[in-house]
């Protein structure tokens, strides 16, 4: 309007540097009005024609208009949780002390086959972009709202991979995501898909940059097998170090492969164990290293966490390390406790245990995992030893960590060590397991190490089955008048969080 | 009425309270637990010897504890009406203690007198003339004093915008809050709070973005309207005296408005709001009445870390007896008389679209409710903010900004940067029509709630400093 110009134009510059700019009135209710206005007070004028303008305008606002229909997103068929289970989820996004459980909840949410309330899908959107390891249960627990919705916001992009994971676009997704994203196909592809997912790495592995390609040989952990080994070996000939140290890695825990293979023509002549009881154990060092041995992964100088041991020691525990340790029993079908014994007592102990503690792990040998957990001094660096548990199935995990449960005789380090190792331990607890623990951990809650005993009981508030809380909670007195008063604040913790899990997933079956 | 559990957490005082109130919603934590029609009651083992006695009356909700706590509603109130909503089941029928009932008939009592001194003040006042006479000599010399202060500020403000548009705009963007905020506080001193606010405000609006200057002048005009306005205030009917009066900040007292006949309907609370200001919160609660279709925006004030009412929850609806404050287009409002226990909007509002009347609850689309808001700025030109009820709707982004496009394709600009609202609008439509209530200041949406899918979902986001009015 031009008026509404002029009007503006005069009041930024003032009255006293402008006059009024009084137009011909039109004859129509606003002209009227203002040409009521007294123009020979000019400030009176320019604001009365203001305070008239600004209701005039308001009063005849016209919408813009938008002629592109928007295209609805296509409706989920699960139907929304419960109320109580949204209060839940609310409850997770508020309180950092309960959003660990956020995974658990998702995953049973799907398992029910019901759908987030739309209303919380911009936080846990949001939730997700800062979370890497949330994405891995959000992402499948969005539903097509939560797709659709991830869609409009660049930052939420992390979100639609996951249509592309097991189509036929995963090729094109390959070639555009960013490294992180790419990870994420990859290990999703390669659980179900391994030959599919290996075959991406090859597709783009000349042009890749190389802490991309030693990422990507990282990633095929997951499904390793016989049909990697060509690309494995090939990589051994790259010429970044942190790809030939990926791949060196992984053909080290496939005892078909060459690497292996070769490891073992090495290493076999150097150990003997002659026939005679009690077994010994003769140890002869490497003489020289070569080109070849470098190339399987044998590092020329001790490391610093092999300090102590010398450089041709160091060799001989590279190469023990990449053997499977059934090599040694099959010698005199000898059981592993036997060989153990006997190599504790070598001058070369050390790189003995050393050597075949990171192969029992590597190669996945129970038998000999579980000898080494079981021996006396096991729970003195029981984080050390964390990679021989999660050699084992889990229930015998969980057998292994029963017989090394300390008593209140035991020391603090041995206490911390045998958390250490539940910490490794697999998450899904039997019920007899579960309860053991938690009665161990409140057992010794009370004595001088309870202080240590503190995680493995918050610990046991993100994994017990929830099933067990009305047993748990009945032995720790409910309802009784002074609930409270001698319980410490952690086994407090424990029960609110473990009735929170409980309550939860009764909520998802409503 | 089902209460959901996220209404009551909207009472809570604070986060700490809402979270102590959710660990006490198991029933190992109560002693004993009863409910009936009108109440719930529960004991709750405390660190006391004797539990604590809980107890809430659930036609307002109102609650009352015998803990020391000063927090209000307490976490045992939240606890015990989170329990109620959860499990039912836990809690036994069987005849109220008597320390519930105590209470009850009390707080009945209270009521009665409450209304019996009304009537017996006015009944008192009726029949003693010379008391009366007294009474209203002193109270007009009062009110002429005041006239005279208010004279005077609106003097002085007329010569501050004056001077302004004289000296021209184009440098006000640099000046310091306290360019705005010296006059403002005169005026607070010259009892015009009302102007005061209007004044403070410019402040923010000089410094935004975006057509800062437009803004700036038609905000003084709007200023220039009132002071010439009240100049004539003896010539203007009635209704806008009132307008005037209350854009100056003069208060009604809520006895004359009670006393006056109230709209009686079924009202629906469709949107609350909080926003703190100078150590004071103003709790901002619009009701919508089904057979009227209009709203009414109901006031609480409360200094910082007092609990506000709780009594009105969005997402519920209550017959009652609104009374509004004088006005030519009445918008604020006090609820008189209760004549129902809250119940869920779901049970009053057909949720289903096809099932509604073909003119639906509200104001329907855009242009409806743009015609509307026309109209009641013709009747009342000084209205600050509008509630919009729109209907089938859907949120859609153009160029950087959110807009509720309607089903004919018209617009409605969403407020920026709201803190997550127009997503979650998004996730609540995905792109299907929702109806989204909210308060519409002449340039863009505030939103406050939606309806979908038969449930009214808050949005809730940080209230920003500022924007708020009290009319009335």
């Amino acid at each position: 309007m031009e008026i509404a110009n002029e009007l503006l134009r005069v009041a930024l510059l003032g009255t006293e540097r402008q006059p009024l700019p009084w137009p011909e009135q039109a004859a129509d209710g606003l002209g009227r009005l203002l040409s009521a206005l007294d123009a020979g007070d000019r400030e009176g004028a320019l604001l009365g024609a203001a305070g008239a303008l600004a209701v005039y305008r308001r009063a005849g606002r016209v919408s813009a208009t938008r002629e592109t229909v928007p295209v609805p997103c296509p409706r989920d068929a699960q139907p929304r949780c419960s109320e109580r289970a949204a209060l839940h989820l609310a409850q997770m996004l508020e309180d950092p002390h309960k959003l660990p459980v956020l995974p658990e909840w998702l995953q049973a949410l799907r398992a029910k086959d019901k759908r987030i309330p739309e209303e919380k899908l911009p936080p846990l959107l949001e939730l997700g972009r800062r979370d890497r390891e949330l994405r891995e249960t959000l992402v499948p627990a969005l539903g097509k709202r939560g797709a659709w919705l991830a869609s409009l916001n660049p930052d939420w992009s992390y979100a639609l991979a996951s249509s592309a994971e097991t189509g036929e676009d995963a090729l094109e997704v390959w070639q555009t995501a960013d490294t992180p994203d790419r990870q994420r196909l990859l290990r999703t592809i390669r659980r179900e898909y391994p030959d599919r997912a290996r075959k991406l790495v090859e597709s783009t592995w000349k042009e890749d940059p190389p802490e991309e390609r030693a990422a990507f040989l990282a990633e095929l952990r997951t499904g390793l097998s016989m049909a990697d080994e060509p690309l494995l070996e090939e990589a051994l000939d790259d010429r970044r170090k942190e790809v030939r140290q990926a791949a060196i890695d992984l053909l080290a825990r496939l005892p078909e492969s060459r690497l292996v293979r070769r490891m073992s023509e090495r290493v076999l002549p150097l150990i003997a164990i002659p026939d005679g009881e009690p077994a010994t154990i003769e140890v002869r060092l490497p003489e020289a290293s070569d080109k070849a041995m470098q190339r399987d992964g044998v590092a020329l100088k001790p490391t610093a966490d092999h300090g102590n041991l010398g450089e041709k020691a160091f060799w001989l525990l590279q190469m023990l390390r990449a053997v499977p340790p059934s090599h040694w029993s099959h010698r005199r079908e000898l059981p592993p406790e036997r060989l153990l014994d006997a190599a504790d007592r070598s001058e070369w102990k050390e790189v003995l245990m050393r050597g075949w503690a990171e192969a029992a792990a590597r190669f996945r040998s129970p038998g000999w995992a579980e000898a080494m957990l079981l021996r006396a001094d096991a729970l003195q660096d029981g984080a050390a030893r964390a990679p021989l548990l999660e050699a084992l199935p889990p229930a015998q995990q969980q057998a292994v960590l029963l017989e090394l449960m300390p008593d209140a005789h035991r020391t603090a380090a041995e206490h911390q060590g045998w958390v250490a190792l539940l910490r490794a331990c697999e998450r899904d607890w039997s019920s007899t397991f579960a309860e053991k623990v938690v009665a161990h951990s409140l057992g010794i809650l009370d004595s001088r190490y309870g202080f240590h005993l503190e995680p493995a009981l918050s610990l046991c508030s993100l994994t017990v089955p929830p099933s067990l809380y009305p047993t748990v909670a009945a032995q720790l007195g409910e309802g009784s008048d002074d609930a409270w008063g001698w319980r410490s604040r952690a086994v407090e913790k424990f029960l609110v969080l473990l009735r929170f899990r409980w309550d939860m997933l009764q909520a998802l079956e409503e | 009425m089902p209460w959901t559990c996220e209404q009551i957490l909207a009472l809570a005082p604070d986060a700490s309270a809402a979270k102590s109130g959710r660990e006490l919603a198991m029933p190992r934590k109560w002693v004993s637990l009863g409910t009936d029609v009108d109440a719930a009651w529960g004991e709750c083992q405390g660190s006391a010897n004797d539990p604590y006695q809980t107890r809430i009356d659930l036609s307002e909700p109102a609650f009352k504890c015998s803990c020391p706590s000063r927090k209000f509603p307490c976490k045992h109130a939240l606890g015990l009406f989170l329990l109620l909503a959860q499990q039912p089941a836990v809690f036994s029928q069987c005849g109220r203690p008597d320390w519930v009932d105590e209470w009850l008939g009390s707080r009945r009592e209270r009521a009665e007198k409450k209304e019996q001194r009304r009537e017996a003040g006015a009944a008192a006042a009726a029949a003693d003339p010379a008391a009366q006479a007294r009474r209203a000599a002193e109270q007009a010399r009062r009110a002429e004093a005041r006239e005279d202060k208010v004279a005077r500020g609106l003097d002085e403000l007329d010569r501050f915008l004056r001077d302004l548009v004289r000296q021209g705009l184009a440098t006000v963007r640099d000046k310091p809050y306290s360019f705005w905020d010296a006059p403002a506080a005169r005026l607070v001193d010259a009892q015009a709070p009302g102007l005061a606010r209007r004044l403070q405000e410019l402040a923010g609006v000089a410094s935004a973005d975006g057509r800062w200057q437009e803004k700036v002048l038609e905000r003084l005009g709007r200023l220039h309207v009132i002071i010439e306005g009240y100049r004539h205030i003896a010539a203007l009917p009635s209704d806008m005296q009132a307008d005037l009066r209350a854009a100056i900040g003069f208060t009604v007292p809520q006895e004359d408005v009670l006393s006056g006949t109230g709209v009686r309907d079924q009202w629906l609370v469709l949107g609350q709001r909080v926003h703190e200001e100078d150590r004071l919160r103003t709790q901002r609660t619009w009701l919508w009445g089904q057979a009227c279709r209009r709203a009414a925006l109901i006031l609480h004030f409360a200094p910082a870390g007092q609990p506000l009412d709780i009594s009105l929850v969005p997402g519920t609806a209550l017959a009652a007896e609104v009374v509004y404050f004088p006005a030519s287009y009445p918008q604020r409002a006090l609820i008189k008389t209760r004549l129902s226990n809250p119940r869920s909007l779901s049970e009053v509002l057909p949720a289903p679209r096809r099932e509604r009347e073909a003119d639906g609850n509200g104001h329907g689309t855009v242009a409806t409710a743009l015609a509307r808001c026309a109209e009641a700025l013709a009747t009342q030109p000084l209205l600050e903010t509008f509630p919009l009820w729109l209907e089938t709707v859907v949120p859609v982004r153009i160029a950087g900004g959110w807009n509720l496009r309607d089903e004919d394709g018209r617009l409605m600009p969403l407020e920026r940067g709201c803190g997550g609202t127009e997503w979650m609008l998004a996730a609540l439509s995905g792109n299907a029509p929702i109806d989204v209530f909210g308060e519409w200041d002449g340039d863009a949406l505030r939103a406050l709630s939606a309806w979908v899918d038969g449930r009214l979902v808050r949005c809730s986001w940080p209230d920003p400093v500022g924007a708020q009015d009290l009319e009335g």
